[in-house]
């Protein structure tokens, strides 16, 4: 066992020679072997992990036949002490917000009546049309572009990346509508027909929009500075006209800066990958990786105001 | 070492050091099984099979390593060089030696491991944290090939041990002697 006997020299250097080769292999076949390992350890790392579960499961019911009740009774006080703790915090930031508006309507010296807002944002959800799908429609004259846009129908179809969606005027459509899916700008409505439309992407060369910088910090998020979100035809977008006095940094989240379409929150544009500051230069030169994806999107929400029915009412 | 205990040995080591490992961590130092069991399974299988052994289980390390892969393989080698070197002298042959081998092995093939992975990520390292965790890492380790090696000499004492290394002893002087 003491007595080791080493390897020929020849075969330690050409092991290492090998380990240093290998630190050029391609990144597809690292994740290959990668991916080969982890399918390889599996099946021991499901029987090891339902071990430590089986010991850790017969570890509580010793202890709960031991002294029945006292664990639950011990988590259930847990939970109900850091209940009432968060309880107490928001009454006093409840408390503390109605002193706020107590103070400010004082300030402002003048009653605030709440009225309605004249529009209210509603949201129509529109499917993708796939390229295949897309190529019927021409034929049986379905697209209705019109030539007033300036836009051919073939163009719509023969375009690969092309986003087009089923839902057009009929459904209340109307040009430079957003588009979103979830929480994310995918774009917003380029071109419309009778029953569909043509989706401009956020990273298409002519896309502009306000957009706001969010810092992501320890205290959480803070709005940063306002700047014009730019398409420029690749991968990632570009956010313009921050000033250089501002603070950019790599992973801060880029939202939407206007929300006078009514919806209550920010959508999400992205997330700054590369923000630079060249000397003397009055703005950053920010890139920013939007946070959609194009070759997924299959359904989308086009916003759209409606006029509020309660003002239809009341006038 | 015959085959099917080896690769069951080696099965064992990767899914505890998946499994486990994590969750045997003391504040950010966790211990590194496959380097312990390396060195355990390179006491027993000399040479060639031990330098072969090192460069398969460097491949499979690579294969739970984010890094660039050919690192794991460049430590498991070098620490089993370093093993296979340095273990019949006189200072490392004992218990307590094999563990001041074992433990510098692996802090310098743990801090190799780091330096690739500091230089290939292009990441800046806070240097005292990185020292920090590696000497912890290095010291649970060494612990942990400690116990095994203890528990493995007092289970060889109760099968007939001490006679095998008492005989290993005795052919290393002879040979010295005839030189």
């Amino acid at each position: 066992m003491h007595r080791s006997p080493g390897a020929p020299f020849w075969l330690v250097l050409a092991c290492c020679l090998g380990g240093v080769c290998l630190q050029a292999a391609p990144q597809s076949l690292a994740s290959l072997w990668r991916q080969s390992v982890h399918d390889l350890l599996q099946p021991g790392e499901r029987a090891a992990r339902g071990i430590v579960d089986a010991l850790n499961r017969g570890r509580t019911w010793l202890a709960t036949r031991e002294q029945p009740g006292s664990e639950h009774a011990d988590e259930h006080r847990r939970q109900l002490a850091a209940s009432t703790q968060t309880i107490r915090r928001l009454q006093l930031e409840l408390a503390q917000a109605h002193a706020e508006l107590a103070k400010a309507r004082q300030e402002y010296g003048l009653p605030v009546q709440p009225t309605d807002p004249l529009f209210r944002p509603e949201l129509v959800e529109a499917r993708r049309l796939g390229t295949e799908l897309a190529g019927l429609w021409p034929g049986r004259n379905v697209i209705d572009v019109g030539s007033s846009s300036g836009v051919a129908s073939a163009a719509l179809i023969v375009e690969p990346e092309t986003v087009l969606l089923d839902q057009g005027q009929q459904a209340g459509i109307a040009g430079e509508q957003p588009v979103f899916t979830g929480r994310v700008v995918v774009g917003k409505i380029a071109d419309i027909g009778r029953w569909t439309s043509r989706v401009q992407l956020v990273t298409d060369a002519g896309y502009r929009g306000f957009a706001r910088l969010v810092h992501q910090s320890s205290q959480g998020a803070r709005f940063g500075a306002e700047g014009i979100l730019e398409g420029d035809g690749t991968a990632h977008c570009r956010l313009e006209w921050i000033p250089s006095t501002a603070t950019v940094s790599v992973g801060d989240l880029v939202v939407t800066s206007q929300t006078d379409g009514g919806l209550p929150a920010p959508m999400v544009y992205g997330v700054v990958v590369s923000a630079e500051l060249t000397d003397e230069a009055p703005r950053w030169n920010i890139r920013v990786q939007p946070a959609m994806a194009a070759e997924r999107l299959q359904r989308v929400q086009v916003l759209r105001a409606v006029l509020n029915p309660l003002r239809q009412l009341t006038e | 070492m015959p085959y099917l205990a080896w690769l069951l040995w080696t099965y064992t080591i990767f899914v505890l050091q998946l499994t486990c490992a994590p969750q045997m961590a003391v504040g950010a130092c966790a211990p590194h099984l496959v380097l312990v069991g390396l060195l355990l399974l390179v006491a027993r299988c000399a040479g060639t099979g031990g330098m072969l052994s090192a460069v398969a289980w460097g491949l499979l390390a690579d294969g739970l390593s984010p890094d660039c892969p050919g690192t794991e393989v460049l430590v498991c080698v070098l620490v089993t060089y370093g093993w296979q070197q340095f273990r019949c002298r006189d200072l490392f042959s004992g218990l307590w030696g094999g563990a001041l081998l074992a433990g510098v092995l692996m802090l310098l093939g743990l801090a190799l491991s780091s330096l690739v992975h500091a230089w290939g990520g292009g990441v800046p390292v806070d240097l005292r944290t990185a020292a920090e965790t590696l000497l912890g890492t290095v010291l649970y380790s060494t612990g942990l090939w400690l116990l095994i090696s203890f528990a493995d000499a007092w289970w060889g004492t109760a099968a007939g041990g001490p006679r095998v290394r008492l005989m290993a002893r005795s052919v290393n002087r002879w040979s010295m002697l005839s030189e």
